[in-house]
């Protein structure tokens, strides 16, 4: 993943970042629609998987396009499940979405540093 | 991520934040009934319960090019009110003006209890609910943000 391979004048590293984000928006509104359920009998919790096949990726040692990953949503089975078939559990939801939120301002900080960086390489000063 | 993209998770929790409200509300409605034993249907009150159902949209319906797992969550919609059609109890009340002639008055099939606990959860959701459109509005401020610099 060097940023030279390309003729690209944005660095590599910004598509995955952007992608990272554009992910983050997709769980944060998965896990809003897992709350608005949470008393809908029968319902069970939807997941999105990204960040293993995007670290597969890495690992093969190709050259990563993180713009042609797709996010995968995921009925999740595993949870335990209430005496109306609902598996959504409040409190886990909530940290999902604090933890959600975290990684996309960290993903956005470094985007905006990224940039910045850029922008001072640009102007030289 | 469109812009459309990013309404439709305001909808998703707005969806969850409305059937909270309307739950609340017939729980309330069933607590005010508690001891009502004339309706305008005729008899005692029963009480009502709100059905959710999961909003799912077709993707065929949809613009193809919007990113999978994202626009086919619709969040929760109510699907209507139903009466709940367990025995209402006999209540032994000689006094009471809709007495038999046995002196038992059939009340309301409202439990108290349950319906606090009912309105204790539908306030826990709302308040998640909540929390999520705080979230959601804290982070499109932080993208909206890199435009700014």
């Amino acid at each position: 993943m060097t940023d030279t391979a390309s003729m690209n004048v944005t660095p590599s590293q910004f598509e995955t970042l952007s992608k990272l984000i554009d992910v983050a928006t997709v769980r944060h509104r998965v896990i809003s629609h897992n709350i608005a359920n949470v008393n809908t009998p029968g319902y069970q919790r939807k997941g999105v998987e990204f960040e293993a096949s995007l670290s597969r990726a890495v690992l093969s040692g190709q050259q990563v396009d993180a713009m042609s990953l797709q996010p995968k949503l995921v009925v999740d089975k595993s949870s335990a499940f209430r005496v109306d078939g609902n598996n959504v559990d409040i409190s886990k939801e909530m940290g999902r979405l604090n933890k959600n939120t975290l990684l996309h301002n960290t993903y956005l900080q470094i985007l905006s540093t990224k940039l910045a960086m850029m922008r001072r390489a640009i102007s030289g000063s | 991520m469109s812009f459309d993209g990013m309404l439709g998770t305001f909808n998703v929790i707005s969806s969850g934040l409305t059937a909270e409200r309307m739950r609340m509300e017939v729980i309330a409605n069933n607590v005010a009934n508690a001891s009502a034993t004339r309706t305008a249907e005729g008899g005692p009150y029963r009480r009502k319960e709100v059905v959710f159902a999961t909003v799912l949209r077709d993707r065929e319906e949809l613009n193809a090019s919007q990113p999978p797992g994202s626009e086919e969550l619709g969040g929760v919609r109510v699907l209507g009110i139903v009466e709940d059609l367990t025995e209402l109890p006999r209540v032994y009340n000689p006094g009471h003006p809709d007495a038999d002639a046995e002196g038992f008055v059939t009340m309301p099939n409202v439990n108290i209890p349950i319906e606090m606990v009912n309105l204790i959860t539908a306030s826990r959701s709302y308040e998640a609910g909540i929390r999520a459109i705080q979230a959601f509005q804290e982070m499109a401020e932080q993208a909206l943000s890199l435009a700014r610099t």
